[in-house]
């Protein structure tokens, strides 16, 4: 047992208690005194987390606070130099390389410039295995694009973009969806869709980890959030 | 098995590859319209003279030869680089290993590099043997490369020349998916797209000016890969050769596919 910043870890057996609440490890992410260092910085510091099914969870803090870094170690992104997320289960880089149902937006949504949204997404659905042409457009429309709109990527608009880059997130409705400032550049209408979505995602026992700089609408989305300051969970 | 379906769906879909194979298609058939131009329906002529690999009286055969890295780059090699600068490689990496990425990125770069360099040769081989006879070359005559014993493959230079072509369009398409190899390994270290694609290509000319002063060309890929053979190349230079890139650029594929962040 350790206590850091009087968050009490106590992860290395099934069913321990922490900060009064039950761990049972093969459910959610569970992320144990996570370290890591770029280039001699220091980017997570000791990050201790418990996410659960079904719940909404915001990260908050300023530019450069590790949010990001934090979204990236739960996608696989990133190794950590120290302590361990345990995904249903299983623990990262070590009993699986990446996680087996995850959906994420990171930065600034990325697609290959040539292809339409569809076959964009129809694309990386092929990696994935198991999602069928009818969830590629289930997923478009969910975020209010046309699946038969015949512009490539390249000619998106920005708000257009983030949108696939959400699509691409709930396609096939994975059980951990990772949106990093998912409502920059959509308009108020689009994110009440969205917002709405994510909600109905939520209800169907998805885990959902957003961050975002608008206080009102993580308020309004999240069930917990986590504020991050300089790596750390404060 | 699915990052490779992936892979190669993007190399095979990419306008690039269409470019590069078109490039080399018009360099081949300018080479094949010349000599129709000059020599007519000569019956002298046989289908190896016609042929871009081992026509070397103008000057399409050089060029072809020595743009070979650009053709095996562009059509995929530099994607690797794209994606890093783009981030495109995290919507990839949240759904596969890494290793998986590197691998079935560098083997649909080789199948892309291979079809860019052959298709083209293939279409002129079929042009020249649309327009001239297969028959044995005249061993006197000047349009003949003049594959002699001390040259690799000379029986079937002059006993079976169609699998003589076929043998060096398969080399050719063997070192053009070394060379798109070479480029993605590259990528990690390189500034921009055009960078990464450009390497290999410089590598090879400069190899070849340096080798070619200094053993004769021998030990050159620029004078390996050309089916005209302008030094003297034994299998085992081909194959040391061949094994060395081979192994440098499986090695950096392997050292940067093993645990890394995706930044």
């Amino acid at each position: 047992m350790c206590e850091r910043d009087g968050y009490v870890v106590l992860f290395k057996k099934e069913g321990c208690t922490v900060n009064s609440v039950t761990v049972n490890k093969t459910d959610g992410i569970h992320i144990v005194d996570l370290c890591k260092k770029i280039k001699g910085s220091v980017i997570l510091d000791h990050v201790n987390l418990i996410m659960k099914p079904g719940k909404i969870y915001g990260l908050r803090g300023k530019n450069g606070s590790g949010k990001t870094m934090l979204m990236r170690a739960v996608c696989g992104l990133l190794i950590p130099d120290d302590g361990e997320i345990i995904i249903n289960g299983e623990t990262l880089h070590r009993d699986i390389r990446f996680p087996r149902s995850i959906g994420a937006l990171i930065e600034n949504p990325s697609f290959i410039p040539e292809y339409t949204g569809y076959r964009n997404l129809k694309m990386l659905a092929s990696l994935e295995g198991g999602i069928s042409d009818s969830e590629v457009c289930k997923a478009l429309s969910r975020t209010g694009l046309d699946p038969d709109d015949s512009r490539t990527f390249r000619k998106y608009s920005l708000g257009m973009k983030q949108k696939l880059g959400i699509a691409n997130a709930i396609m096939g409705e994975p059980d951990i969806i990772v949106l990093d400032e998912p409502i920059n550049a959509l308009d108020e209408e689009t994110v009440g869709v969205i917002k709405s979505e994510l909600i109905k995602l939520r209800d169907k026992g998805k885990l959902i980890i957003i961050a975002c700089h608008d206080r009102e609408e993580l308020e309004y989305l999240s069930d917990t959030i986590y504020e991050i300051q300089n790596g750390r969970i404060v | 098995m699915r990052t490779l379906k992936f892979e190669m769906n993007r190399a095979f879909h990419g306008k690039w590859l269409y470019i590069s194979i078109l490039l080399g298609t018009i360099i081949a058939a300018l080479d094949l319209g010349l000599f129709r131009i000059v020599y007519g329906s000569d019956k002298g002529k046989v289908l190896i003279q016609a042929w871009l690999g081992t026509n070397y009286q103008f000057v399409y055969n050089s060029l072809f030869y020595v743009l070979m890295p650009l053709f095996a780059c562009l059509p995929y090699a530099g994607t690797y680089f794209s994606d890093m600068d783009s981030g495109y490689d995290r919507n990839i990496c949240v759904k596969t290993s890494r290793f998986s990425y590197m691998t079935s990125k560098c083997v649909a770069s080789f199948a892309s590099g291979f079809v860019a360099v052959s298709i083209p040769l293939l279409l002129d081989l079929y042009g020249a043997a649309g327009l001239y006879p297969d028959g044995k070359p005249d061993k006197l005559s000047f349009l003949t490369a003049g594959i002699i014993d001390s040259y690799l493959f000379p029986e079937l230079f002059n006993g079976r020349p169609w699998i003589y072509i076929l043998l060096f369009i398969f080399i050719d398409g063997m070192f053009a998916g070394l060379f798109a190899v070479m480029s993605v390994c590259i990528s990690r270290w390189s500034r921009n797209r055009f960078s990464a694609v450009m390497f290999p290509f410089v590598v090879y000319v400069l190899t070849g000016v340096v080798l070619d002063g200094v053993s004769d060309g021998c030990w050159s890929v620029l004078q390996m890969v050309n089916p005209e053979q302008p030094s003297v190349t034994y299998m085992y230079q081909m194959v040391v050769v061949y094994m060395f890139t081979a192994c440098v650029s499986v090695m950096v594929t392997w050292f940067y596919s093993r645990r890394r962040d995706v930044l």
